[in-house]
């Protein structure tokens, strides 16, 4: 690439563009993480773009021997797919799908090409979620893709010139985000996974250019009233950053989570930066996910050990790794049987609930949820570990659905998954409950959808940040009590929260109420919750138990 | 000749209602601490359960013995009668297998052995309907049998239980074993059919629990009887005999005790309820 204008993009121009996304994802991850309407501690929108798009980029790197630019889209879209984290991440992998759709078969890149890759990226965005709302990352694509439509129609043959095209597009449709979505408004922020859109657009462009060295800037500060997000950006792009990526080929992928005490992000990404490259580690406190790539994956897990317990260890050689992804298939380890019945497998965070979750007669747990929103594929791995022909997923956060959806639409070799779409641990574990593993997987769908329908869920945790929710100004470090996704009470210590919340709630003396203490809350407190629940509510059964969440102190059940 | 109705002290009948119907009963035995005690003769409930739960060992359950089928089978085929003997499910006990190698001694047609499918109450209104049947002065021991045999083929009986414990312990858990979960409190409900103990649901507490167990008896339609049991709470089948009593006549629904052989296996606090169609 030089800095002259050229026409078409060959798949090697495909690759430094995908290259430039991800480091500008990378940049941005922090403020789009930042930009959750609701100022909670999970759902990383941020965080979860990047790990999709990284997902996408490790599979371009293994399919280092494809060459036509439709092939390399293929290979990114494939990735993506599996990788998918959260809804934003599932979303994003949509529009990659949709990118490498629109390019399909062709060498090079020319400008009609491009132009047929955003409308095809806008229009696969947009079926991937079943109510499309405006004022989000669908809208921002899509003020990429019109603002590129009317470039070509105006007769622009430069790719990288429609690319710039685009994303003023982007840029410009980001600044109406707040206009056209309400909650954005009032909570003063652009979209999130529309900052992930333009990052992307953007990074590329860049990279496109020529210009890998520096960050650009992506103008927000223009938008009245929002956050600047490079205010909020903690790194920036250098050249060793970028060389890391260029040896990313080469190596192993290794990946494993630290339980532990304590931990401390920081002071493991300085360990582990001597001794790896593209460190990414997300979590904290009492865990940690590590995903580098070194030469030496032993080193990264003596080091993981000095921390902790490592679990999910996971190791690819990047170099060796064949894999037919063309097919948008991935070939796994299948269990040696695959036996007539259905399973659950749940997500689950907190050492207590995934332990209920497998009590209650759960065949496998994925982790995350409220902390690292798991990946399509981790989902598909945990449903061939059950075994049995029909597998149901929990996925038990709102982030998560989406991924859920896109695991049992991929599904497995022998394997058919279904959703029911627990949005909570509460409804979880109630759907849970409602599971007969002795009836008919229509019958299980029908029956753990009514229990988790029949339950309210409160969840008490922490603002990250000063914001405004359903009119409420909301400081950091204020405990909000959120009911089915409803701000209903605010207050200063999550006891308080929990017990002004419930007023909120259906409880009354003929309630069950299943109280979940987490990290932040402790046993004595809870209990003392309890007392105080059953002299409110005469003839009500309060039940306590130890789910060790993160970020949220309680979360409690209402039936 | 006639023909007479048999059955083991597992189907929990009310003595005085089994005589007035001319019920034979052949006790089943229940071990504690080493003494083997009959059914309903040498154990009464109340006794049983008291003892249950302050009992070192959980006590077990034996079947009654061919030679004790055939003391009771003996004086009805010498006097000419004919005899339908309905078990426990044959999965849940060798009764069955006494009760046929019984039958074996005697001449060909003179009893016959019929597996109930399933337990207690269910069992109990099985028992009762053949005896209805075979008082009738033109039943024949293959018509009442037949019918019985439809009877049970069709037979079912819900039990929502305190705990799995007794169930696993006692080695009858079947199937309900993906219910065996403890960490939340809940009132699994199990159904006995076909001589399994399958998993049903698991509600949170008891008066979910009777609601649903009111669901599914009233899913199952129209009943000609109904039977209640309990262990050792006869509130909760009260509750369950008021819900349903729309559904037979008066004289037709029957709360009973569950016993020993029965109580072994599900423990105090359990509520059982069948119906016939």
């Amino acid at each position: 690439m030089t800095t002259t204008a050229v026409t078409i993009l060959h798949g090697s121009d495909l690759r430094q563009a995908m290259l430039g996304a991800e480091s500008y994802m990378e940049l941005y991850r922090d403020a789009a993480n930042a930009l959750n309407v609701f100022p909670v501690p999970d759902g990383d929108t941020g965080t979860n773009m990047l790990l999709t798009l990284r997902a996408g980029i490790e599979q371009m790197n293994r399919d280092a021997h494809l060459e036509s630019a439709g092939d390399v889209a293929e290979s990114i879209a494939g990735g993506a797919f599996w990788g998918a984290r959260g809804n934003s991440g599932v979303i994003l992998s949509q529009l990659l799908r949709g990118f490498a759709d629109g390019v399909a078969g062709s060498e090079t890149i020319e400008s009609s090409d491009a132009v047929a890759a955003f409308r095809s990226a806008t229009d696969s965005a947009y079926g991937a979620v079943s109510q499309p709302r405006e004022g989000t990352m669908l809208s921002v694509i899509r003020g990429a893709s019109d603002a590129a439509v009317a470039a070509n129609d105006a007769g622009e043959q430069d790719v990288v010139a429609l690319w710039q095209v685009a994303y003023d597009g982007a840029i410009a449709t980001l600044a109406l985000t707040p206009e056209q979505l309400p909650v954005l408004k009032e909570a003063g922020v652009v979209d999130s996974g529309g900052l992930g859109v333009v990052a992307i657009i953007g990074g590329a462009l860049q990279h496109l250019r020529g210009e890998t060295g520096s960050a650009i800037d992506l103008g927000l500060r223009s938008v009245g009233g929002v956050i600047d997000p490079t205010q909020t950006a903690s790194v920036s792009i250098d050249s060793d950053f970028l060389e890391a990526h260029d040896a990313e080929e080469f190596g192993y992928c290794t990946q494993f989570v630290i339980h532990g005490q304590d931990l401390s992000v920081e002071v493991l990404r300085g360990g582990l930066d001597a001794i790896a490259e593209s460190t990414v580690i997300i979590g904290g406190g009492s865990a940690v996910r590590v995903h580098v790539h070194t030469e030496d994956p032993g080193a990264a897990l003596t080091f993981g050990v000095g921390y902790g317990d490592l679990d999910e260890v996971k190791i690819d050689n990047m170099s060796l790794q064949n894999r037919d992804w063309a097919s948008g298939h991935r070939e796994r380890t299948r269990p040696a049987e695959i036996r007539p019945g259905v399973s659950v497998v749940a997500v689950a965070s907190g050492p207590g609930l995934a332990a209920l979750f497998q009590d209650a007669g759960c065949a496998a747990i994925v982790p995350g949820g409220q902390t690292l929103n798991p990946s399509a594929s981790e989902i598909i791995d945990a449903a061939l570990s059950a075994g049995t022909a029909d597998v149901i997923v929990l996925p038990n956060n709102g982030n998560v659905v989406l991924t859920a959806a896109q695991a049992a639409d991929a599904g497995a070799d022998g394997i058919a998954l279904h959703v029911v779409n627990t949005r909570s641990m509460p409804q979880g574990t109630a759907a849970m409950l409602g599971f007969n593993p002795e009836v008919s997987v229509d019958e299980n769908l029908a029956s753990m959808g009514a229990a988790s329908n029949a339950v309210e869920t409160l969840e008490i945790t922490q603002a990250v940040r000063d914001s405004t929710v359903d009119g409420q100004a909301v400081s950091e470090g204020q405990y909000m009590a959120i009911l089915d996704d409803r701000l209903v009470a605010l207050s200063a210590d999550a006891e308080t929260a929990l017990r002004d919340g419930l007023t909120y709630s259906a409880v009354d003396d003929d309630s069950i109420v299943t109280l979940y203490w987490g990290e932040g809350a402790d046993a004595d407190r809870a209990e003392a919750l309890q007392a105080y629940l059953e002299t409110a509510h005469p003839g009500a059964e309060v039940e306590v138990y130890a789910g060790g969440q993160p970020h949220y102190p309680y979360l409690a059940a209402i039936e | 000749m006639a023909v007479k109705i048999v059955t083991d002290s597992t189907c929990d009948i009310d003595r005085g209602l089994a005589e007035q119907l001319n019920i034979t009963i052949v006790p089943a035995y229940v071990m504690i601490d080493d003494v083997a005690h009959r059914q309903g003769i040498d154990i009464n409930p109340t006794q049983f359960y008291a003892r249950l739960e302050t009992s070192t060992r959980l006590p077990s359950t034996s079947q009654p013995t061919p030679a004790d089928f055939a003391e009771h089978l003996e004086p009805l085929v010498s006097g000419g009668d004919q005899a339908v003997c309905i078990t426990v499910p044959r999965q849940l006990s060798g009764t069955f297998n006494s009760a046929t190698q019984a039958g074996q001694q005697f001449a060909d047609g003179a009893v016959t052995v019929i597996d109930a499918g399933t337990a207690s109450v269910g069992h109990m209104l099985q028992v009762i309907a053949a005896a209805e049947d075979a008082a009738d002065p033109d039943a024949t021991a293959e018509s009442v049998a037949a019918a019985a045999q439809s009877r049970a083929s069709a037979g079912f009986g819900y039990v929502m239980v305190d705990t799995l414990e007794y169930l696993q312990k006692g080695g009858r858990i079947g199937k309900a074993q993906a219910f065996m979960g403890s960490l939340l409190k809940v009132k699994p409900i199990l159904k006995v059919a076909d001589g399994e103990v399958m998993p049903v649901d698991r509600p949170r507490n008891l008066r979910r629990g009777l609601q649903r167990l009111e669901e599914l008896v009233r899913e199952q339609g129209p009943a000609s009887r109904l039977g209640v049991a309990y262990t050792t709470d006869a509130g909760p089948a009260e509750d369950m005999r008021n819900r349903l009593a729309d559904l037979a006549p008066a004289d037709r629904i029957y709360t009973v005790q569950i016993g020993s052989a029965i109580g072994t296996h599900i423990g105090p606090g359990a509520v059982a309820v069948a119906t016939l169609p």
